[in-house]
């Protein structure tokens, strides 16, 4: 079904949106769910919470194309549940090996604060993504957006694991160097 | 700056890059999902009659075929006048095999045009719903009642293109139509933009008109009501046997033969002078079936009195809660056409209370009620419903009186866009439906407390509402028709 038709079923309020939603999307945001958690019964609920809050929201919202809206709320809905989690010593590899390598990205000492304006580091971060070639942009993504393993995405790029996680450090590198140029950290 | 910052604002980058960077699908994680695609029936079918003879009853869920199509022509043939071609459809293709793709996108074509094409068809009929319909349904106070405000609606609309004067005028205020010509073309989108009989479910609309064969009568207004309204017109001699066979054939066949025992009783007299049969079959499946496992046999507090009913269970099910201050609901969504609307009264406050009441009559005739309607939550509900099967017969005479409609009943009814012959007037409208909600499947009624406090927003994302109490049921159209409402008193 055509993304304008399932909008169309949130507008008018029709349970097969939720059907059709899983239908379309439910592969894509319960793999990525997977990925990040780590646990099928976990992965099932954020599915789960999804919809409920793509429910909740549209309308007014009214996202298209809608998978990218989809994947962002089931990231975000991971993510939390991931932390609520992690309080409890109950870490995820693939998230764990994230922070870790995006924190050679963060110019200046690590203070443990959080960051203030998340708005202003967002939009430089897509700045900083246009400006990447389409292949690194693709790598640097499926790594930190979607938690696809190294292996992984050295499969279905039909490359190396050492071509993919010298993307990697490029591509961190880069973000190092333009966050700094941006002045988007805390400086003490 | 800690690297989880850097993480979720990430989830805020251009969803162009998300898109480009989706990664296939992991195949191996689908799999123990519930299952959506459930089923259920409900099904409704009714006969208005005006001038002679009584009306419906039935029992079950079936798409109406005439039993002999070719007998049911024999007997109407002679007797017919003037025919009604239906709007033709686009034939859905049939469950159960595997349609090529080309009739199904065309399908989905035809169907998405026709909703475009007529969509807001009724919306200025929502004063007249909610005027008419307590006149209706009073009087039937700790009885089921229910009728089909649609089917009322097209029995007037025909009333007002056959009579003149006055006696037009009192119909057409109560319909709130300025003129006949602008009725006529709004029941006209009203009957397009709900009638649905191309296989994926069925909303039938049919209109008759019956003939004395010794009254002249105008060709134009039978043209007109042919192409209006799809209301054939056929014309014998009535109190006969041949007449009287031909117009229960004709409602047997346009509602499935579910009234078959009502309209086995239909008789006329030599004296009728014309009689009016408009009736609707409407049958669809839940969008979400009830699991027939775990209908549980359960207590329905009724007015007379705690009885055992079979309660069917739905979880699960993604919508909306709405309040008032007397009243909770909720609904259930048909695949095809449209939902059906609960509304339950609060402690004390009794579904006959609620047709009185403004603002529950406000909300039922508020026509998209996710953006109109103030007090409501997103959540999960879990439904508890008992299985259903009610109808009654209403005369509508004095509720049409009580509404203004005065002069059609009388020696001041004038009939003249129709004949001209001696003063004919109408001598009954009698009003007949049945719905029966059921299922091929539901839950136990794990059923808690009511919740239902007049004003109180439901604190949870999730709740349960029990209809375990008399509460009122409406089978509204997409377009927020009102095709049948009822009250269950006992289901």
């Amino acid at each position: 079904m055509e993304d304008q038709e399932i909008l169309r079923l949130f507008n008018a309020r029709k349970e097969a949106a939720i059907r059709e939603s899983r239908r379309k999307f439910g592969p894509l945001i319960r793999s990525l769910a997977l990925r990040l958690l780590g646990s099928r019964e976990d992965a099932e609920e954020t599915e789960n919470d999804t919809y409920m809050k793509v429910w909740t929201a549209v309308p007014p919202a009214q996202p298209l194309p809608l998978a990218p809206y989809f994947s962002a709320v089931c990231r975000r809905t991971a993510l939390d549940r991931l932390r609520a989690r992690t309080r409890e010593k109950r870490g995820a590899g693939a998230y764990e090996e994230s922070l870790s390598e995006l924190a050679e990205s963060i110019p200046g000492k690590d203070d443990g604060r959080a960051f203030a304006d998340s708005i202003a580091l967002q939009n430089a971060l897509n700045d900083f993504l246009s400006a990447l070639t389409p292949e690194a942009r693709l790598i640097f993504l499926r790594r930190y957006w979607w938690f696809c393993s190294v292996a992984e995405i050295a499969r279905s790029r039909g490359t190396t694991e050492g071509a993919v996680k010298m993307s990697l450090s490029r591509t961190r590198a880069k973000l190092k160097a333009f966050l700094k140029e941006e002045q988007l950290y805390e400086t003490d | 700056m800690k690297p989880t910052d850097l993480t979720d604002a990430l989830n805020g980058v251009d969803p162009a890059f998300i898109k480009e960077s989706e990664p296939e699908a992991a195949s191996g994680t689908q799999g123990r999902y519930k299952p959506w695609a459930r089923i259920a029936a409900l099904a409704a079918a009714l006969a208005v009659l005006i001038s002679a003879g009584t009306v419906a009853a039935w029992h079950g869920f079936r798409k109406p075929t005439a039993q002999d199509e070719t007998g049911l022509q024999a007997l109407l043939r002679p007797l017919t006048a003037c025919a009604a071609e239906y709007p033709a459809q686009t034939p859905y293709p049939a469950e159960g095999e595997l349609a090529p793709q080309s009739e199904l996108e065309a399908w989905t074509k035809a169907d998405l045009e026709r909703r475009q094409k007529y969509y807001g068809a009724g919306k200025s009929l929502a004063a007249y719903f909610a005027r008419s319909l307590p006149a209706f349904l009073e009087g039937s106070a700790g009885q089921n009642s229910v009728c089909s405000p649609l089917n009322i609606y097209f029995a007037l609309a025909m009333l007002a293109e056959i009579s003149g004067g006055e006696t037009r005028a009192q119909v057409l205020s109560l319909l709130g139509a300025p003129d006949l010509k602008t009725m006529r073309t709004q029941a006209n989108r009203v009957f397009n933009a709900n009638y649905r009989n191309d296989g994926s479910a069925a909303c039938i609309l049919a209109d008759s008109l019956w003939l004395n064969e010794n009254v002249t009568f105008n060709r134009n207004t039978l043209k007109t009501l042919a192409e209006q309204y799809y209301a054939s017109t056929y014309r014998g001699k009535p109190g006969t046997e041949d007449f009287d066979k031909a117009i229960r054939a004709w409602v047997n066949s346009q509602t499935g033969d579910l009234l078959q025992d009502v309209v086995s009783g239909i008789a006329t007299d030599e004296l009728t002078s014309l009689a009016l049969y408009t009736t609707a079959y409407f049958g669809d499946k839940w969008q979400a079936e009830f699991s027939a496992d775990e209908t549980k046999q359960d207590v329905f507090h009724g007015p007379d009195g705690d009885a055992e009913a079979a309660f069917m269970h739905a979880t699960d099910l993604w919508g909306e809660y709405y309040w008032g201050q007397h009243f909770g609901a909720v609904k259930k969504d048909l695949q095809q056409h449209g939902a059906v609307w609960f509304v339950l009264p609060d402690e004390g406050t009794s579904p006959e209370d609620l047709l009185r009441d403004e603002e529950a009559l406000r909300f039922l005739f508020t026509g998209n009620k996710y953006s109109d309607w103030q007090n409501k939550k997103s959540l999960r509900v879990n439904l508890s419903l008992p299985k259903f099967d009610v109808s009654s017969q209403l005369s509508l005479r004095e509720g049409l009186q009580k509404l203004g409609v005065t002069d059609c009943f009388n020696e001041k009814a004038d009939f003249s866009p129709l004949t001209g012959d001696k003063p004919v007037a109408v001598s009954e409208i009698n009003h007949g439906a049945r719905v029966i909600a059921d299922e091929k499947g539901v839950t136990a009624a794990a059923y808690t407390e009511m919740l239902l406090a007049g004003a109180a927003m439901p604190p949870e994302d999730e709740m349960d509402f029990t209809l375990d109490r008399p509460f009122l049921f409406a089978v509204m159209s997409d377009d927020y028709m009102p095709l049948f409402v009822g009250v269950v008193n006992q289901p």
